[in-house]
């Protein structure tokens, strides 16, 4: 009994409580902002994605698409939901019409949803090229047809605004002109807060790679975030890619050795790769030629371009700048066959705000695209069946360990903020007559993390002049 | 303990399996770490987790573990003919007595249930996979699987259990994590699948101190861990000291509100069912006094807790006559299994009775969505796990409120022109999103209640 009460005292020393207004990645999925790591147009592929207010609060937010080479915005728009709505739009495939650009791949966002995104052409809008920087190599629209998606709550939504958006009971928002007019030269115009009061969260998303005639889809989650603003947020005119992920809160709380802890940071950027964090990411493989299996990974870094892409010298936790075509960081990727057989270890390049590695047999070689997501820039790992069992076994991808995210107080994260997803497909090629029979699944990686105070580094620091 | 947000741990929780409706399920563990490990393996039935198979499996360092369920019938007595799961596997890692098809097994059903103790029970339920040990000793030799990937000798593992349940070669050493799993539900026939990550738990055992047991026993369990435990909730960790493993495990998982969405377009043929898997209830039903949050005991049948439900479709518009239909139940909806599926139906198309039609499970629920001549045919819904009782009772630390909860929805449709004349369906899976509370402190009077 003694030994209880001695726990019970140590564990009621142990709550700790953070003030509000620090960023944390929410592990039920619920959040002011939400990640979705991968879209694409691709092999084929249309996108479906969803947006929940699960709040009974009418809420303001920015979507905003950034295309897969360094995470350009290739469309932003705002959504207004009501309490309880749902916002849900498709990604497929298209051919640019813009000046410049005509007849390059894109992509065109469409959506039947009733919910008021003023300005958005809901029956079409291609993605648009004027994110993009003009010192860039590539200034196809093709770039744009696959990347990842941010959503950010812009406030909550009261009065006039708020009864605007008021569904009838036929899902029909009772006033979308009069939020469409309130941003052309209206109260919106003069004042955004108009109507708009502080975040509160309670989003959440989900989406799905669908391939229509290829009889297969892949879902995926929203990483949500909350804690994201402190106090206000950002109520910005549809059209602006703003705010983005450096408008965190320069506070982050974070998984430490003995429960959560909570680490200031110089900049918000910080706070949000900090929730990201990993130094490795571990996940299957399975290329068996019996099931015509696949494999390929995402691997997002949502961040990036914010430390790679502005400044002349690269911020950690990457090593790199920007130089209009490429910022390559090295990972080092173990294999392992199902029986434990421990292969060399080999190296792979991340050079862009969304990577892809494919999973390949012994000698075969890679494609002009990756197979299964039809990438056009991969990594590929040749993998071994030595022991004549079939393909299949897992991957465990490592951050250098010049990759680290360090704050003021000489905290160490290691790694880089990634999100991962392996993708995997099958054929049942002896399926029945008139069937179809390919499936295809997501699965998120696990990965690792690793947390050090560094004073040599906290002294380095300081010391910069 | 606390959950792993990195999906790595000592121990993994798997929330479905099911073998009906041509569906099998693959599942997968990876010692991720340079440490041999014994693991237990365990298969529990949906109505009350009562277990229905377990082994140890003996994991080289950086080794995988891999099997199968697929349906069958048993040829256990008194239950012969009676439809089974049965377990597959083809991997080399030492698994002692394990064959490599075994079906499942109906004695501890017959002990708890003899009033329902039919074999239809054990084809769906959830996985759960515990580390035991690691090894300092012979034991680590045995199990290297070297340059051929077959271990060295898993028959000396094996004769070690031989002669009593006593792991004589007592080369155990402290558990060190580093477990993760995926779990798949595919119909290889039909071209279906969904993949999922299993969820983890750091820190299981108290000071890594595991118990490594022999091969076919109902320990460790859920309940043999840490009794102190750390829950996030809102960006700050709330820690608490709970009377039982099994107490703190439910800590770990409360939910206060679930969320996910459904889609039930016509069009499309559109199916969506939601897994509620609730691994520890077994521990809080099974006596004759329910332990908290839950409120009632099983009666070999049922242990029913009360839930609300809202279903809203795409266009915010809320669904006040939604009508559920499942169990026995009272005025409020409430969730009987410790695994559940909740169905989600068009009123205006109804439904076929009997199980449902994207699982084929029997431990079900259904809730129509909301009507698709009127609107979107799909939105999204929130179970409130908020009746009386429905809290932890810590020792020390502050009580959560709401049932242990953890699982997906998996949304599939039909396309029958996918290309001419080739009918495709499509699939996915999504975890539910929530919310954990703690419960409301006692009120301090306000300025305006004077």
């Amino acid at each position: 009994m003694m030994n209880v009460i001695k726990m019970a005292i140590t564990a009621a020393a142990l709550v700790i409580s953070f003030s509000a207004g620090a960023v944390t990645l929410n592990p039920k999925g619920v959040g002011e902002v939400l990640i979705y790591p991968y879209y694409s147009v691709r092999n084929g592929h249309n996108t479906y994605y969803s947006i929940v207010n699960s709040s009974d609060q009418a809420k303001a937010v920015k979507l905003t698409f950034h295309e897969g080479l360094i995470g350009a915005p290739v469309l932003s728009f705002n959504v207004y939901l009501a309490p309880r709505d749902v916002w849900a739009g498709v990604l497929t495939a298209v051919d640019s019409s813009h000046a410049g650009h005509v007849g390059e791949p894109s992509v065109e966002h469409v959506s039947v949803d009733n919910s008021c995104s003023p300005f958005l052409n809901k029956a079409g809008q291609e993605f648009l090229p004027f994110g993009f920087d003009p010192n860039d190599a590539n200034q196809s629209m093709e770039r744009s047809t696959h990347g990842y998606m941010v959503v950010h709550e812009l406030g909550e939504v009261s009065g006039a605004s708020a009864a605007a958006i008021e569904p009838d009971n036929m899902g029909v928002p009772a006033n979308c002109d009069m939020l469409s007019d309130a941003w052309n030269f209206g109260y919106w115009t003069t004042d955004p807060t108009t109507d708009i009061s502080n975040p509160t969260g309670g989003l959440y998303g989900s989406a799905m790679i669908l391939n229509i005639t290829g009889g297969y889809s892949m879902g995926l989650d929203a990483v949500a975030l909350d804690g994201f603003w402190q106090g206000p947020g950002m109520h910005i005119e549809p059209g602006i890619p703003s705010p983005d992920l450096s408008h965190a809160a320069p506070v982050s709380v974070v998984q430490g050795p003995s429960g959560l802890v909570s680490l200031p940071w110089d900049q918000g950027i910080d706070a949000v790769s900090a929730v990201l964090m990993n130094n490795a990411m571990i996940n299957q493989y399975d290329i068996n030629t019996f099931l015509a299996g696949q494999t390929e990974w995402v691997i997002n870094y949502p961040t990036k371009s914010f430390y790679t892409d502005h400044p002349v010298t690269p911020q950690l936790p990457f090593t790199q700048t920007w130089d209009g075509a490429t910022a390559c960081e090295t990972l080092t990727i173990e294999w392992f066959a199902n029986n434990t057989l421990n292969q060399p270890s080999q190296g792979a390049d991340v050079c862009h705000a969304v990577n892809f590695i494919e999973v390949l047999s012994e000698g075969e070689a890679a494609g002009n695209q990756s197979r299964l997501l039809g990438a056009n820039d991969f990594t590929t790992l040749n993998t071994v069946d030595a022991q004549g069992e079939g393909y299949h076994g897992w991957i465990q991808a490592t951050n250098s360990s010049n990759n680290n995210l360090i704050n003021a107080n000489g905290t160490v994260l290691a790694g880089l903020p990634g999100i991962g997803l392996a993708a995997k497909k099958y054929t049942n090629s002896s399926a029945a007559n008139g069937l179809l029979a390919v499936y295809a699944d997501f699965v998120k990686p696990a990965v690792k993390t690793s947390q050090a105070s560094d004073f040599i580094f906290a002294d380095g620091f300081e010391s910069t002049p | 303990m606390h959950l792993s947000k990195q999906g790595i741990g000592q121990v993994l929780i798997f929330p479905y399996y099911t073998v009906n409706n041509n569906l099998n399920t693959i599942y997968t563990v990876i010692n991720t770490t340079p440490d041999p490990k014994a693991i237990k393996v365990r298969f529990l039935e949906g109505q009350n987790s009562f277990e229905v198979l377990d082994f140890n499996v003996y994991l080289d360092a950086y080794d995988v573990w891999t099997g199968a369920l697929g349906p069958g019938q048993s040829t256990f007595s008194g239950h012969h003919g009676e439809p089974t799961a049965i377990h597959y596997h083809q991997d080399q890692s030492c698994v002692p007595y394990l064959p490599t098809e075994q079906q499942f097994l109906p004695f501890v059903l017959n002990i708890e249930d003899p009033l329902n103790d039919h074999m239809q029970r054990v084809r769906e339920g959830h996985i759960e996979i515990i580390e035991m040990a690691t090894f300092n000793g012979s034991t680590v030799g045995w199990a290297d699987a070297g340059l051929t990937g077959v271990p060295a000798n898993c028959g000396a593992i094996e004769a070690d259990w031989d002669d009593n349940g006593f792991y004589d070669t007592a080369d155990e050493d402290l558990v060190t994590g580093g477990l993760m799993g995926t779990g798949t539900l595919v119909d290889v026939a039909n071209g279906l699948s969904v993949e999922y990550q299993a969820v983890a738990i750091e820190n299981f055992w108290v000071s890594g101190a595991g118990a490594h047991t022999e091969p076919g026993t109902l320990f460790p369990n859920l309940a043999a861990g840490n009794l102190e435990t750390q829950v996030d909730i809102a960006g700050e960790t709330q820690s608490a000291v709970y009377h039982s493993g099994a107490e703190a495990l439910t800590s770990l998982l409360m939910t206060y509100e679930l969320f996910n969405e459904y889609a039930i377009e016509a069009v499309s043929n559109g199916q969506t069912e939601w897994v509620i898997n609730q691994p520890t209830k077994t521990f809080h039903v099974s006596s004759f006094q329910p332990i908290p949050p839950y409120s009632s005991t099983w009666d070999q049948f049922v242990a029913c807790e009360d839930f609300t439900i809202d279903i809203w479709d795409r266009e915010a518009q809320y669904f006040n006559d939604a009508r559920l239909s499942g169990p026995p139940m009272g005025a409020l909806p409430s969730l009987c299994y410790a695994t559940n599926v909740l169905e989600f139906f068009d009123p205006d198309q109804g439904f076929i009775p009997g199980p449902s039609a994207l699982l084929g499970s029997y431990n079900l629920l259904r809730a129509s969505g909301y009507p698709s001549d009127n609107a979107a045919g799909n939105g999204w819904a929130k179970i409130n796990f908020n009746q009386p009782g429905q809290q932890t009772a810590p020792f020390t630390g502050p009580s959560l409120l709401g049932l242990p909860a953890i699982g997906f929805q998996i949304q599939k449709i039909t396309n029958a022109q996918a290309q001419p004349g080739l009918l495709a369906q499509y699939s996915r899976l999504s975890w539910h999103k929530g919310k954990a509370a703690l419960a409301v402190q006692p009120k301090q009077t306000m300025g305006a209640e004077q």
